[in-house]
């Protein structure tokens, strides 16, 4: 126990490893969280932990992504994964968005903002996200949501989840 | 000892012990009740996303690096929220120190979430080879080897790999009670080789063992769409629809978390009964 106040001293929290970061500030998005209208509970929880996955398969988002990429004439400059979080409200609308880029040996890489524009434009696009969810027979005000784009060989091969 | 350190862990998940590192004795570290112990906390009191769960297993890991298991409990979250950089990371760790157990963890990760199907078939063959006729998650690696070449576009080599998962579950449990993903898997890879009488054929055995199936249903109106055979395709892309929309779905663990390949979604359903219209 002599030991103990010593440790005490070095009881300061040192991650293992580095978070990812999140580069959603960088490309412009939109990172401020939209309010919540009638809310009584701020708590932001989980789609999987509210039922609330896109109802929308992933094999149509991959289609429809490619055609909006295609309209555009934009192309992916690199493989890897780029993936959004965002916070879902109770009107069905995102707000507070993340960003995060991997290579596809999964190092964090950058794409370019064009890219990630037209891809930001793709995601607000999506207008069916689940509302009037319930967790614990409460209303649930906001949850949290990704999407993940991968890129392969200059087209999107699949989104997730 | 052991208790100190537990306690520490208890009441301070965002502390860091770092000293401890150098101190804990690696029999401490290599206690089971110890460890099991610590994972019981963990998922007693922490919530999974949360940034707590994080800082609690980076406290234990500071103490024990080499407890393969928490570093796949702090990967398992991240690529649940698409942070694959701190997930493959943190798994990485748990490869090297447990290949055995942990390797096939990746490739399932890699297949299921991520959806990088070349990087989890080359997890998947090591796997094989360390653990020959291995699986994990209800399923055969030749089952998740099946669905990344239907990721990759090549049916055929699905259907290889599927048919050695179905031939596996025969020889095990018998004939008739192979899994119905299995043979719906099995079924969609043959009606994308254009094989359709051996796709007919899986598809319905998936129907027969879980009749509102909407998957197996939805591709099995679709084959009777390109066969032309109207009536059958309407049936079962209703009985599709019908499902799916009562809540009916694949029953695979982590279609709770994301689709598997392939999977239907009510717009590809009525998008495919919109296309009977066009018919005659």
């Amino acid at each position: 126990m002599k030991l103990f106040p010593v440790l005490l001293l070095f009881c300061l929290y040192s991650g293992m490893l580095p978070a990812q970061q999140n580069k959603a500030a960088d490309y412009g998005l939109d990172t401020a969280l939209l309010p919540c209208h009638n809310c009584t509970d701020s708590r932001i929880s989980e789609y999987f932990s509210v039922g609330g996955k896109y109802p929308e398969s992933s094999m149509s988002l991959v289609h429809r992504v490619n055609v909006h990429i295609a309209q555009k004439h934009i192309t992916p400059e690199q493989d890897g994964f780029i993936t959004f979080r965002f916070t879902i409200n109770n009107d069905g609308k995102v707000s507070a968005f993340r960003l995060y880029m991997v290579d596809e040996q999964y190092k964090a890489t950058r794409f370019s903002q064009e890219f990630i524009g037209a891809l930001y434009q793709f995601v607000c696009g999506l207008q069916e996200w689940k509302t009037k969810l319930h967790a614990r027979e409460k209303p649930v005000c906001y949850y949290n949501y990704y999407l993940s784009f991968r890129c392969k060989d200059g087209k999107i091969t699949s989104v997730a989840p | 000892m052991a208790r100190l350190l537990l306690w520490l862990l208890n009441g301070t998940a965002t502390l860091t012990l770092t000293v401890f590192g150098a101190t804990a004795p690696n029999t401490l570290c290599h206690n089971e009740q110890w460890r099991t112990e610590v994972t019981q906390h963990l998922f007693r009191h922490y919530y999974y996303p949360g940034p707590e769960w994080q800082h609690y297993c980076d406290s234990v890991l500071q103490i024990c690096p080499d407890y393969d298991y928490l570093w796949q409990m702090k990967a398992m979250p991240a690529v649940k929220m698409g942070i694959y950089e701190l997930a493959f990371a943190s798994l990485s760790h748990a490869v090297v120190l447990n290949r055995e157990k942990q390797l096939p963890y990746q490739a399932f990760l890699k297949c299921t979430f991520a959806k990088d199907y070349e990087g989890a078939l080359l997890d998947f063959e090591e796997s094989e080879r360390m653990i020959s006729g291995g699986g994990l998650m209800d399923h055969s690696f030749s089952f998740y080897k099946g669905l990344c070449y239907l990721g990759l576009n090549d049916p055929q080599k699905a259907v290889d790999e599927l048919e050695k998962d179905i031939l596996q579950q025969t020889k095990r449990s018998g004939k008739g009670n192979e899994h119905y993903n299995s043979l719906f898997y099995l079924g969609l890879a043959y009606l994308l080789s254009k094989e359709y009488e051996q796709a007919e054929a899986y598809l319905k055995a998936s129907i027969k063992a879980y009749s509102r199936f909407p998957d197996a249903n939805f591709y099995l109106g679709r084959l009777y769409r390109i066969q032309r055979r109207k009536t059958l395709a309407a049936t079962h892309l209703q009985i599709a629809k019908d499902a799916l929309q009562s809540g009916a779905s694949m029953n695979e663990d982590n279609n709770f978390y994301v689709d598997y390949p392939y999977q239907a979604g009510l717009s590809d359903i009525e998008k495919e009964i919109f296309a009977l219209c066009f018919f005659d």
